[in-house]
């Protein structure tokens, strides 16, 4: 009988045991937010445009955590779509044109200063205040900032923001890969290089 | 040689043809003034440096003319005396062929120093050997020394070895690359001060031992190194160590593993095995800067290949043009040549050579096409497995080629792409001739642009969420208020219930009247300046002379008719302010159509028409010619008391306050110098009628000024900000209208 009873108490206070420490646990090392959106949103660009239909790249990685498309970003492109495959485990699609075309080079706004009136309107735009001014006076764009999402084109009701390419400097700048041209053998060779000579 | 060092090798390496017999057999010889010097303002790691001159400044040789901008960065400083010409973007020698902005000086031709003097010297110090460290570095930072054997790191900046202890220090003599023999002159000149710069280096870092490398191809160079030991007794910190030459074995991470077995992890900085490695050029550039105070103006750079006549070491002020360098040197360009800056293995070929020496310019190689054959097409690799042997950095480049050519960066990252030290070896002995290390070069752009596009996307996450915070913070902020504003708005009404007419909120009505009465002031201040301009106005009319003066007088005469309507705006808002607290402070004397006034009108005006019908019952009497008018007046006058008695029993009705505002805007209008006396009765009695009329009259305004602003817009015309002001005009108009209406349906 006893036996029992201390089985009994044994079981019953290393549940109790564990149970307190599950709990404990369950608090302290909590995962804030949902996982997966955080995981997606790391590999969306960022830029923040909307083209996808959702206001942001947060609430369209919130859709795709809930089974939304993953070809919808156009900045992003057939890369993102890929990495955003290998991550949830599905087929990539190709980029859904219904939403735009992939940039080849990454654009910035820029602002024609001495035309801007100072409105405002594209401060009010820009998702990632990357425009700098102030009511009655001249913006500017803050390159670094900018991420190139065209929003702020729109509003502008003298139409004085460009979007130019984004510039290289010597920092900037790498070696294209070489033109990988049709593989020779030995024997082309020597004719390739008589008719350059010639 | 003191010490036997225990020599070590590092895997692969090759042994290209040495070609420095070429230009090491003649003395150093210095290169005359160019017609112009430009100096980029990045010409090391880092950040550029920011001009401190402008265009037309006179400077002296040695003066700074561009600061460093933060902390890994430069200075720069004149090359000789003159004047800055220009400060624009000029072509730079990098293998990009961009360009970037440069100082450009035009010598004077009389080379004049500014002040300059030793370390010791400007500190007022008895004994050179103990300056402190930190003043050691401040002068090697403030005169601009940057790594003088290819990459061009800031010196200072390396030095700063923060937590590492350091307790050997190497200087680099291997110069490995075929046809350099830049650093082999300098040594082979300047022991002295390359042994003083080690001596200054030591101090610095406090190091015990020093080893300089020098490969075994120099034996001129290591007998001149040994000499200068020997003057500087310093045979027993300081050891010349000759090596067997092998390319690459002047690559920092190779040279140390030589001198010392030791190899620097993937990823790790020498400093981290507490070892320093500087080139034996910046080591002289540093004896210069802290024994004399001479900032890096000048480096000597080597011009050879078959292209030259005169090939050899050049001391070459910073900023001279390759061109007049290469004439210098009898340069005949030949079809399909090019010059090369930097070693035939690690150099790029120039895309034209109006380019400066820079402070990283160590080689300008002129080959001639039969010396330097230009590259065939590449075949396909054919995987024998060279290059692995013959890399120093124990990579597998045949891997490293097919993940970069197939864009798998991910998977050249992994097989340690960025160890490669781009040394060209693997290159050298492809027998596919595949350009390997342009492929390296690629990837390793690629993927630092891959990590800078992450870095950018991760700060435009944190800047849009910010953003969102900020503007729900905003949006809570506003609510709260309105919700605020909502909750008082209530509670007035209810106390307005509560007390119905008379008693006033004792707080609120001396503010608001107080408040009332300045603006009223001010009202009679701007009545009087309209009346001062208009008589000036007037005068100037009549003068001809002053005829100059008229639209100054008018445009002040416009503005201040304007403040004077903004101000009974303002005052018709302080007297509602004033009239809704509880029902608004009793009759009030200042009041003109207070009901008390209202009835002294009322009552003249029907004494009046009493006396009017008097003489009109004489007239008509006594048979007079002025009945007709006299009857005429009585019917004036009967509307006027009519009026009167109206007005006054209007402003009996509790709240007055439509009318009273109303009224007050035409007086003011009046005297304003408008035309405006029939308004005078829609004061006198609010008509719903005429308000509603007039409501509808301005809204059609705002709609049509709103048309017009958006066809502005869509047509881009100048005129836009001005029709927006229309507009918001408009709109407060129609606001006041709407208010306005409201009050008086309330009536
Ligand atoms: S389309 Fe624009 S907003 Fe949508 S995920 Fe891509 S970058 Fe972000
Ligand atoms: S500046 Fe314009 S293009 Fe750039 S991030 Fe802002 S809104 Fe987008
Ligand atoms: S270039 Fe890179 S991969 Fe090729 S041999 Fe040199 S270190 Fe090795
Ligand atoms: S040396 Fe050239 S051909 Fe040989 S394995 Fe390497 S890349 Fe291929």
């Amino acid at each position: 009988m006893s036996t029992i009873i201390i089985a009994i108490v044994v079981l019953a206070s290393l549940a109790a045991l564990f149970g307190a420490l599950l709990g404990f646990a369950s608090v302290r090392f909590r995962v804030e937010g949902n996982p997966v959106v955080d995981q997606v949103n790391d590999l969306l660009p960022q830029t923040q445009c909307g083209q996808c239909g959702f206001p942001g790249c947060k609430p369209y990685a919130e859709a795709i955590a809930d089974g939304e498309k993953i070809n919808k970003c156009p900045p992003g492109g057939e890369s993102t779509i890929q990495a955003l495959a290998d991550l949830l485990g599905v087929e990539p699609e190709p980029l859904d044109a219904e939403h735009g075309a992939e940039k080849d080079v990454p654009m910035v706004a820029y602002i024609r200063e001495d035309e801007c009136i100072g409105c405002t309107k594209c401060i009010q735009a820009c998702p990632v205040d990357a425009i700098l001014g102030a009511a009655k006076q001249m913006h500017t764009v803050i390159v670094d900032e900018c991420t190139g999402c065209d929003l702020c084109v729109e509003p502008c009701p003298v139409d004085c923001i460009d979007m130019v390419p984004q510039s290289t400097d010597t920092s900037s700048w790498y070696w294209q890969a070489p033109t990988t041209g049709v593989e020779l053998i030995a024997t082309d060779r020597r004719s390739l290089k008589t008719e350059a000579h010639a | 040689m003191t010490h036997l060092i225990q020599l070590h090798e590092f895997d692969g390496g090759i042994h290209p043809p040495e070609n420095k017999r070429q230009s090491n057999s003649r003395p150093i010889r210095k290169a005359s003034l160019p017609s112009e010097l430009v100096l980029p303002l990045h010409q090391h790691i880092g950040a550029p440096a920011n001009p401190v001159v402008a265009v037309g400044d006179t400077v002296l040789k040695g003066q700074v003319i561009a600061e460093p901008e933060g902390f890994v960065s430069a200075p720069l400083h004149a090359p000789t005396s003159g004047k800055i010409s220009a400060i624009e973007a000029r072509q730079v020698p990098h293998a990009s062929g961009l360009s970037e902005t440069c100082i450009v000086i035009e010598p004077d031709g009389e080379d004049t120093w500014v002040e300059h003097q030793g370390l010791c010297d400007t500190l007022g110090l008895d004994h050179c050997d103990d300056i402190p460290v930190d003043k050691l570095l401040e002068r090697i930072r403030d005169c601009g020394i940057a790594g003088m054997g290819g990459a061009g790191f800031p010196t200072a900046v390396k030095l700063n070895t923060g937590k590492h202890k350091i307790d050997t220090l190497i200087l680099n003599g291997a110069e490995c690359e075929p046809y350099i023999t830049a650093d082999d002159m300098l040594m082979r000149e300047h022991a002295s001060e390359v042994i003083r710069g080690a001596q200054i280096l030591l101090q610095i870092l406090g190091a015990e031992r020093c080893l300089i490398g020098v490969e075994d191809n120099k034996p001129e160079a290591i007998a001149a190194l040994d000499d200068a030991l020997v003057q500087h007794n310093e045979e027993h910190h300081i050891d010349v160590v000759t090596i067997p030459t092998k390319y690459p074995s002047g690559g920092e991470k190779q040279l140390i593993q030589i001198l010392t077995g030791k190899e620097v992890p993937s990823g790790g900085i020498p400093a981290s095995l507490g070892i320093v490695c500087q080139n034996v050029g910046t080591a002289a550039a540093i004896a210069d800067a802290v024994d004399f105070g001479r900032p890096l103006i000048s480096r000597i750079t080597t011009v050879t290949g078959d292209a030259v006549r005169d090939k050899g070491n050049w001391e070459v002020l910073l900023g001279t043009p390759v061109s007049h360098l290469l004439s210098l040197s009898g340069y005949r360009p030949a079809k399909r040549e090019r010059v090369v800056m930097g070693g035939p293995m690690m150099g790029f070929a120039l895309p034209t050579t109006e380019l400066p020496v820079v402070k990283t310019t160590n080689c300008l190689l002129a080959p001639t096409e039969k010396e330097l054959p230009t590259n065939n097409p590449a075949m396909a690799c054919i995987r024998c497995g060279l290059c692995a042997d013959a890399c120093p950095a124990d990579l597998l480049p045949q891997q490293l080629y097919w993940f970069s050519k197939a864009q798998e960066f991910d998977k050249a990252e992994q097989h340690n792409l960025f160890d490669c030290i781009e040394c060209g070896a693997c290159s050298y002995v492809c027998p596919s001739e595949i350009p390997l290390v342009q492929y390296y070069r690629f990837s390793k752009g690629a993927i630092r642009e891959e990590r800078a596009a992450a870095e950018k996307a991760e700060q435009a996450r944190i800047r849009y969420e910010a953003r969102i915070e900020r503007q729900e913070r905003e949006k809570a902020e506003k609510e709260a208020k309105r919700k605020a504003r909502a909750e008082a708005a209530a509670k007035a009404q209810s106390v307005k219930k509560e007390a119905p007419a008379a008693k006033a909120s004792p707080v609120a009505e001396p503010a608001a009247n107080a408040d009332l009465e300045k603006l009223q002031k001010q009202l009679a201040a701007a009545q009087a300046a309209v009346a001062k301009t208009k008589e000036k106005l007037e005068a100037a009319r009549e003068d001809p002379e002053k005829a100059d003066k008229i639209p100054a007088f008018e445009s002040a005469l416009a503005k201040t008719q304007d403040k004077i309507k903004t101000l009974a705006k303002d005052i018709a808002a302080a007297k509602k302010a004033a009239k809704s607290a509880p029902a608004a402070a009793g009759p009030d004397k200042g009041d003109p159509n207070s009901p008390e006034r209202l009835q002294k009108k009322w009552e003249t005006a029907a004494a009046r028409l009493e006396t009017a019908r008097k003489r009109l019952a004489d007239a008509e009497a006594n048979g007079a010619d002025t009945v007709d008018a006299l009857r005429a007046g009585v019917e004036k006058q009967e509307a006027r008391v009519a009026e009167a008695k109206a007005a006054y029993e209007a402003s009996l009705n509790s709240d007055a306050s439509a009318s009273t505002g109303a009224s007050l805007e035409t007086a003011v209008s009046n005297n304003a110098g408008t035309d405006n006396t029939s308004a005078e009765t829609v004061a006198a009695k609010p008509n719903s009628e005429q308000l509603q009329k007039k409501l509808l009259a301005q809204k059609d305004r705002v709609e049509k000024a709103k048309e017009r602003l958006e066809m502005a817009r869509a047509e881009g015309l100048d005129s836009v900000e001005a029709l927006e002001k229309a507009l918001n005009k408009q709109l407060d108009k129609l606001a006041a209208f709407e208010a306005q209406a409201s009050t008086t349906g309330e009536v």
